[in-house]
């Protein structure tokens, strides 16, 4: 991955946010930032700080990142935990508790603490906390997971080290939970610049979807998103079903493989079956490196789905809006914040609703165009990692400044 | 040249960090409640704020109280009347917010009265007014006769909290305030527009029309000013037509010399 600069971002947010983002972060000239997570591969927060930590420190905010040690037995309670706080139905006992506070002690006793600001990302390094008692500096707990519904259970043994903190963050307003100590909104964002949502040509997207059998010049509606019962694939083939009756569209339903994944594997058996009599639903399980081809299939779709029926912030969301792609959207998890309904996209509720919202937008290219223009400028404001920089800087602001509503710097 | 101002006018600019309260609200009476307990940070989230995060889009959303009367509660008479508040009206945030209250109670009382009338017509009037008075002395959280609804279409009261800081530009006379005013940020120019005089109780006026009044003595430039809004024109069409206004009185000044 390139390292970027800001000034790459200038043409694409303007110098306005780029000028704030200095201004801001010269006041918090001579404070450290140090980040706290458990990988620093895959999945979407090491993504993030490793794009996020060079540009804090290009901007003067001297920022580094470490990473808590634990054992596959750890890790196997944190997995727990993490598809706990979810809501998945999983089985939890003291033996796990047990584990996850013997590494907690184990990283409070190893891991240096040096930043002015100690910033720690999700549950597992959650049990650091009791460190502030000694050391004193300012902790932030940052909250990747959808916890709209957690197993409580799990939730009030981390609420414990939650309140110690002096400031929790959430991506979404359903979230939230109670909590002693305030909670901040930071969505999270999308990198304009990444392989998955750097401008593609023309050329590039039509052969990308030649190559995957797929005509370009017919209308294509889009979902991408693992094959899991809560994005709710059966649900997008009906859909498409009802508007293939109006209508000459095609499909593609493309995740990540589901090999690894019992439940994964179910659902692409029934995926696939409910597709087998139409050549023109496209199911494909891409490698996790299909950035390149993800934004392609995004970029040569008519309409972009994502018909969840539980949904954490909605990312592949904003990845469609970004590519000014008119959106068809449940209005779960953070979808909302990002698709406002006949203006940024379309909010349904029903199989039968998708469908009338497909048929709608694709016999209307007008205001499909108009809803992909908006939603791509929202984006441009609000879900790009610019804002979430500028939101980190003044999240690190605020701690000087809690319970304060109007803050003069 | 133009002329030089008494005080030279410095350019701030405004970013903002959202709180999640944790309050929401699944019914018309407890989204009731909450307004009537909300702090004026959480009522400038959801009118100001919101507005100023979608001014640029086509067609605008109303505010966000609207916005979830009308497509979360399907309430749309009150969604509408909700929706017809002009928000920049209110010298303060504290009558915007008795204004959105008094709007839903009314909306409320109405609709009280029109379900009482249908069962009035079914059930015996000494009985009506025997349930009447067990729903009232219910806890106000459960006393609605409007639906829930769907937890994932709840309200989440969010709080807005505005840092305020100092950009490099300064103007010291017409000039200087024409070419500061097309560089800095649309936050800047709300902040100096809107945001100062409803957060300050006492400002009358906004930045720009007080400097050109005080300072630069151009009470018309002032009046002018004061009557934009951003409901019809997105910020940075504002922008424009503020510049636009000053491009006038330069052009005068020249005329004149």
């Amino acid at each position: 991955m390139p390292e970027r600069k800001l000034d790459d971002y200038l043409t694409i947010v303007g110098k306005h946010v780029i000028e704030e983002l200095r201004l801001l972060a010269g006041k918090l000239k001579g404070k450290t930032v140090q980040h706290i997570n458990s990988t620093s591969v895959g999945g979407g927060v090491a993504e993030i700080l490793h794009r996020m930590v060079p540009l804090m420190n290009e901007l003067g905010v001297e920022t580094s990142w470490d990473l808590i040690r634990g054992g596959e037995d750890f890790f196997w309670v944190t997995k727990a935990f993490h598809n706990a706080l979810h809501g998945k139905q999983t089985e939890i006992n003291s033996k796990m508790y047990e584990i996850f506070l013997k590494y907690s002690k184990m990283n409070r006793d190893e891991l240096k603490i040096y930043g002015d600001i100690v910033f720690v990302h999700d549950p597992q390094p959650i049990g650091l906390i009791p460190l502030k008692e000694r050391i004193g500096k300012k902790w932030i707990w940052r909250c990747h997971v959808d916890t709209a519904t957690p197993n409580m259970e799990v939730w009030n043994f981390l609420k414990v080290f939650v309140d110690q903190y002096d400031l929790s963050v959430f991506s979404a307003p359903p979230f939230s939970r109670e909590l002693k100590i305030k909670q901040i909104m930071i969505p999270p964002s999308i990198d304009p610049l990444s392989e998955k949502n750097i401008d593609l040509e023309h050329e590039v997207v039509q052969k990308t979807l030649k190559d995957y059998g797929i005509d370009p010049s017919r209308k294509l509606i889009t979902q991408i998103s693992r094959f899991d019962y809560l994005k709710d694939p059966i649900g997008v083939i009906e859909a498409y079903k009802i508007v293939k009756r109006y209508m000459d569209c095609q499909l593609v339903l493309a995740g990540g493989s589901a090999t690894d994944d019992p439940e994964g594997k179910e659902v692409l058996a029934k995926v696939k079956d409910a597709a087998s009599s139409d050549k023109d639903i496209h199911i494909m399980e891409l490698p996790p490196a299909s950035h390149l081809e993800v934004n392609a299939l995004q970029r040569g779709s008519s309409v972009v789905l994502q018909k969840s029926l539980k949904e954490g912030f909605g990312l592949t969301v904003t990845e469609a809006l970004w590519k000014g792609k008119p959106v068809v959207a449940g209005a779960v998890g953070g979808i909302p914040l990002q698709v406002m309904h006949n203006i940024t996209g379309m909010l349904v509720h029903s199989v039968e609703g998708a469908a009338s919202a497909i048929r709608y937008l694709l016999s209307n290219p007008d205001f499909a165009e108009k809803l992909g223009q908006n939603g791509k400028e929202h984006v441009r404001r609000n879900f790009l990692l610019t804002r979430h920089l500028k939101d980190y800087l003044l999240l690190f602001l605020y701690l000087d400044h809690i319970g304060e509503t109007f803050i003069r710097l | 040249m133009s002329k030089k101002a008494k005080v030279e006018f410095k350019f701030y600019t405004r970013l903002a960090l959202f709180e999640l309260t944790g309050r929401t609200a699944s019914n018309l009476q407890e989204f009731l409640d909450e307004i009537e307990h909300a702090d004026e940070a959480i009522i400038f989230y959801h009118t100001h704020q919101f507005l100023l995060e979608h001014n640029f889009l086509v067609p605008e959303p109303p505010n966000d109280f609207a916005e979830w009367v009308i497509n979360a509660l399907h309430e749309r008479a009150l969604g509408e009347r909700l929706a017809s508040i002009d928000t920049y009206q209110f010298e303060n945030l504290k009558l915007l917010k008795d204004k959105i209250v008094k709007i839903i109670k009314d909306h409320m009382d109405e609709r009280y009265g029109e379900a009482r009338e249908k069962i009035k017509r079914k059930v015996p009037e000494k009985l009506l007014n025997f349930a009447t008075k067990i729903f009232f002395s219910r806890p106000q959280k459960e006393r609605t006769l409007f639906g829930n609804v769907k937890p994932e279409e709840e309200f989440h009261f969010v709080r807005s909290t505005s840092f305020i800081f100092p950009t490099t530009y300064v103007a010291t006379n017409l000039t200087e305030f024409r070419y500061a005013l097309s560089q800095v940020s649309l936050n800047s120019i709300y902040y100096h527009l809107f945001e100062s005089r409803l957060r300050f109780p006492g400002t009358e006026e906004n930045h720009f029309s007080s400097w050109f009044e005080k300072s630069m003595n151009m009470p018309d430039i002032a009046a002018e000013i004061k009557r934009l809004t951003p409901y019809t024109r997105t910020l940075e069409e504002l922008r424009q037509r503020i510049i636009k206004i000053v491009d006038n009185q330069l052009s005068k000044e020249a005329n004149n010399a």
